[in-house]
């Protein structure tokens, strides 16, 4: 049942965001303060400061030691949350892995920017897709709404048993960070019910254990093989939270979305805040004739390989716009589309495009799809 | 859909004005969005922010290429950042300024700068003029009720600095003219 009482605001991305964890109630946090997420830190800090948010709010020297103390605190049984960007979220790459290798429920928003050299604070996607092989769900908003969104359901998808992952929560910095937008806020009571208090341990204090012990190479394996099916369960349960979430708000989301794909010869393929944009794109190209569609994905990992798979095989071209580059390779969702669609006669064009914050405005993605439809994109553009 | 260009100087209050035009907005029921613009800014280097303002959902998240309206702060700006370039052709321009200098056809101006001092918002020999620059230009393009704009400055400051804040709102519509 849909919720009445809704509050209707105009908030920042980052102050949104500390909103949602405010109303998940997590018990410990530890962020340690980074450029374009700061301004998080410092509305969370307020909400524990006043008492609104009842949690310890580690002070840590690092954002290896930020991870590193949730990490701990999840595995002692407390909801916990941490955030970071670029260069920080590189520092805790040691703890990230950690995290995902041992399926501690945490949830981390990353504030997307681009990493150095050259020294950058603006917006790109090669700090978030650096983190896919590490065993932790990923999932990537578009507005400021999405990342209120997103980020409550990120509890829920952690914490079910039958996932038990670590999620990250991406979204750009200051295009959504920094940018006030109009948001429905959900009433405490409502979030309260969605996630309700996390009731299991990972340790019986009773009946203590070491964790994150040497394996054999036959446990070794065992344990990734296990991640594996986890992080494969997880995608019927992401879809059925928001599912739930949808009855709740009317807000319908899921692995992917699509924009006018029904009957699209093609397709542009995003993720993130120029998702919108691209939006923009497809409408000024069907007004010009060209029957195009937006195929944007929301979760990166697990990576929706068939539901890209069945889009893709309905179209006669795809091109797939990159905020990140796999260096010697190509774009990085460029190449997830390309492995999802194997086996397609369908041409899969890799843009890219937005590093270290370059404004992407819906003609130049206009232009790329009318070269598409004339045959005329190479395998590899980049918009400089 | 309008899109307005707000240009100022690190202090002046100039993403907090774009915040507080959107949250007018937003209040009226209205769909807003305001983008800051950051690089290396201190209190008095040039500082940006962008405003969108539609009936329905604003699914953009590119930069403002052509707005309908460009606020500016510091009339100095005008020939450090060229302001005016894209504006619109009906666009409006509306500036703080002592002296009805025209820029543009469309030009407004006020001395935000004399209204700021002479109810005592500065802050470290900086006069703020953002309250009495977002009265002018809801004046000038009709965008939001005045009184949603100064529900969102008493919303954002509380007690006495939000009446004088709603005060600077107040004499800004009031004193913004058009030069010509």
């Amino acid at each position: 049942m849909q919720v009445e009482s809704k509050v209707i605001k105009g908030l920042v991305g980052n102050h949104a965001v500390a909103y949602a964890v405010k109303q998940a109630k997590p018990q410990v946090l530890a962020v340690y303060p980074i450029t374009p997420q700061t301004t998080m830190l410092e509305k969370l800090s307020e909400y524990v400061e006043s008492g609104e948010l009842k949690a310890k709010m580690i002070r840590v020297e690092s954002e290896h030691s930020a991870l590193a103390a949730v990490y701990g605190a999840a595995l002692a049984g407390s909801r916990v949350f941490t955030a970071t960007a670029s260069q920080g979220l590189l520092y805790m790459t040691e703890m990230i892995y950690w995290a995902g290798g041992q399926r501690v429920p945490i949830v981390a928003a990353v504030a997307t920017r681009a990493i150095a050299s050259p020294w950058s604070i603006l917006d790109d996607h090669h700090d978030f897709v650096s983190k896919r092989d590490a065993i932790w769900i990923q999932l990537m908003a578009e507005n400021v709404q999405e990342a209120y969104d997103l980020t409550i359901q990120a509890f829920k998808i952690s914490e079910d048993k039958r996932v038990l992952l670590p999620v990250m929560m991406g979204f750009d910095g200051f295009i959504l960070t920094h940018t006030l937008e109009k948001v429905e806020l959900l009433p405490d009571n409502v979030v309260d019910a969605f996630i309700p208090p996390r009731d299991f341990n990972l340790i019986d204090f009773s009946d203590p254990l070491g964790i994150g012990q040497v394996a054999s190479p036959e446990d070794y394996i065992y344990y990734r093989y296990e991640a594996q099916r986890s992080m494969e369960r997880s995608r019927e349960v992401i879809t059925e939270v928001e599912r739930d979430y949808e009855d709740i708000t009317g807000r319908k989301y899921g692995l992917i979305d699509c924009y006018m794909c029904d009957d699209a010869e093609y397709i542009i393929v995003s993720m993130g805040a120029w998702s919108g944009d691209a939006r923009v794109a497809v409408q000024k190209e069907r007004e010009k004739g060209i029957r195009a569609g937006l195929l944007k994905v929301r979760t990166f990992r697990p990576f929706p390989k068939d539901e890209v798979k069945q889009i893709v095989g309905k179209s006669r071209g795809v091109v797939v716009f990159d905020r990140s580059v796999s260096y010697g390779s190509g774009g990085v969702l460029a190449n997830e589309v390309k492995s999802a669609s194997y086996g397609l006669d369908v041409p899969i064009h890799s843009v890219i495009a937005g590093l270290g914050g370059k404004d992407v405005r819906p003609l130049h993605m206009e232009k790329v799809l009318d070269d598409l439809a004339l045959n005329q994109l190479e395998d590899e553009r980049w918009l400089l | 859909m309008l899109e307005i260009s707000l240009k100022g100087r690190g202090g002046q209050g100039v993403v907090t004005a774009g915040e507080l035009l959107a949250k007018g907005a937003i209040i009226e029921g209205l769909f807003a969005q305001s983008v800051p613009f950051f690089g290396g800014e201190r209190r008095g280097a040039p500082v940006s922010s962008e405003v969108r303002v539609s009936d329905s959902p604003i699914p953009l998240h590119r930069r403002v290429y052509n707005p309908d309206m460009v606020a500016v702060f510091d009339p100095s700006l005008m020939e450090i950042l060229r302001p005016l370039e894209g504006i619109k052709n009906d666009g409006i321009l509306v500036i703080n300024s002592n002296s009805p200098k025209s820029y543009w056809k469309n030009t407004y101006f006020l001395d935000a700068t004399a209204i700021a001092m002479s109810i005592g918002l500065t802050i470290g020999g900086w006069s703020v003029v953002n309250t009495a620059m977002l009265g002018a230009m809801v004046k000038v393009s009709r965008i939001v009720d005045v009184n949603a704009i100064e529900d969102a400055v008493k919303e954002e400051f509380p007690g006495k600095l939000g009446e004088i804040n709603a005060e600077a709102v107040e004499m800004g519509y009031k004193e913004v003219s058009l030069v010509g």
